[in-house]
């Protein structure tokens, strides 16, 4: 029987032993896969700890850094509607028009309705990605004022169609005159309905509005008003 | 700058910080970070707010990852960087969000999209990582003014030109009824004001930089001269 571990090997005359160089190469392997394994220990170690770490952090930040949107929305409706709110209508049950959805929808003591829609860029809507989004007052009917809450179109140019001369446009207008198709946006309408204007060079921001208020009066109209 | 026991002198903390600024400019000089140079600057306090967040990025990381510079394996240690530059940036994110809305609905996409701005990794894998803490946080101090600077800059000619305001605030009345020129706020006149600043600061640079390299060399040529008349003078000295 030949013991593979001390097998000796005559040659010449010589007698050599072959198991040393053997025994060393298994132990340079098993250093080798020693150190990979180290290696790779490390690596996984290494990028664990960093990813705990980071994410504790950011868990810290975001307890510090958290917003309630609808506290914020209720906020702004206190500074710029201040008769109060009455009643928030659940807008789960809203389906949204077109893109463009109602994110809160309250009655105010006086009985207005207080709509804060947003309209989420898509084709011809919108110029930048954060969408636009408005707050609309309907009272007995009629528009009583269309105020931008947040937007991020560019200075100069897009948010021409969000400053206050602009929306100015919709104070005063009965809601029965917005238009508001099912299947396509159209910016115009016949003479019959309410045609907003349109800002010259923000043709898409301009969009973004009045896609905003047929959404808030849309919403309003589902109510049954 | 590297070694262990050396000890850090005054140039070695000052030149990276002045260097990010003027030589090493990311914006005009390394022409790193390019997309939100071309897309916030409409208006100067877009560029103020993108670069005051990179800055707080980058000097985060760069001090993150020169101090981790010898545990991170070499392998992962792009991963790694990732990692460190996203946990900073998420953080930007989460605290403009919470405390400066409009500048967070302004900057949209852009404020998180820092994670993969190249200034930050380009500065992280080349210096940080080779340096040691003060020195890498003087680099992200430099670099992150210096691109505050640049698109600052920008956002001011854009918007001045673009929309007649500086700031937010209209410059007259009178004048920009009529003037602005809507093609300076538009991706075109972007390029064409970034190409423009990068001629002008390039341009001034260099000559700044020529000339102080002849003072230079005027002055050691000086310091030659007057040592030769010295050395001279000694010599006939001896002589008699």
């Amino acid at each position: 029987m030949v013991n593979l571990l001390t097998e000796e090997k005559e040659t010449s005359g010589e007698t050599t032993n072959v198991s040393e160089p053997r025994k060393q190469n298994r132990s340079l392997k098993r250093d080798g896969q020693g150190k990979k394994m180290n290696e790779s220990l490390k690596m996984i170690i290494v990028l664990g700890l960093l990813a705990l770490i980071a994410s504790a952090m950011l868990a810290v930040v975001n307890y510090y850094t958290k917003i309630d949107e609808n506290q914020q929305i209720k906020d702004e409706i206190d500074a710029v509607y201040p008769s109060g709110i009455r009643d928030e209508v659940d807008v789960s049950s809203i389906s949204d028009y077109m893109g463009a959805e109602i994110k809160a929808y309250f009655i105010a003591e006086d009985g207005a309705n207080i709509i804060v829609a947003k309209a989420n860029k898509a084709d011809k809507v919108c110029y930048n990605a954060a969408g636009i989004t408005i707050i609309v007052i309907i009272k007995e009917g009629k528009i009583d004022r269309v105020l931008s809450f947040s937007h991020s179109e560019t200075p100069g140019l897009g948010e021409k169609a969000l400053r206050e001369d602009y929306l100015d446009q919709y104070n005063g207008i009965n809601t029965d005159l917005i238009f508001i198709p099912e299947g396509e946006f159209i910016s115009s309408s016949e003479d019959s309905y309410f045609n907003p204007s349109l800002v010259s060079g923000a043709t898409y921001s301009s969009n973004g509005v009045s896609l905003a208020v047929k959404a808030a009066v849309r919403a309003y109209r589902s109510r049954g008003n | 700058m590297s070694g262990k026991t050396e000890k850090l002198t005054f140039k070695d903390i000052t030149s990276p910080l002045t260097n990010g600024i003027i030589n090493n400019n990311a914006t005009f000089r390394l022409v790193l970070g390019t997309c939100p140079t071309l897309a916030i600057t409409t208006s100067a306090s877009n560029g103020i707010g993108m670069g005051l967040s990179v800055l707080f990025v980058l000097v985060c990381a760069n001090a993150i990852v020169s101090l981790l510079r010898n545990v991170i394996p070499r392998k992962v240690r792009i991963p790694a960087y990732i990692l460190i530059i996203a946990t900073f940036s998420t953080i930007v994110e989460m605290v403009v969000r919470a405390f400066l809305p409009d500048l967070y609905d302004k900057l949209g996409l852009f404020l998180p999209l820092i994670v993969v701005n190249c200034i930050l990794l380009a500065r992280v894998e080349s210096f940080a990582s080779l340096n040691r803490v003060i020195p890498s946080i003087m680099d992200g101090i430099g670099i992150g003014l210096g691109f505050t600077f640049s698109i600052t800059l920008m956002g001011i000619f854009r918007e001045f030109l673009g929309a007649g305001s500086f700031f937010g605030i209209p410059i007259n009345p009178i004048i920009t009824a009529e003037l602005p020129m809507t093609f300076f706020i538009l991706p075109a006149g972007g390029f064409m004001v970034y190409g423009l600043l990068m001629v002008v600061f390039n341009s001034v640079v260099d000559k700044i930089q020529k000339f102080l390299d002849n003072r230079r060399q005027v002055n050691s040529g000086a310091k030659s001269i007057k040592g030769r008349i010295s050395l001279a003078e000694t010599e006939t000295q001896g002589g008699k």
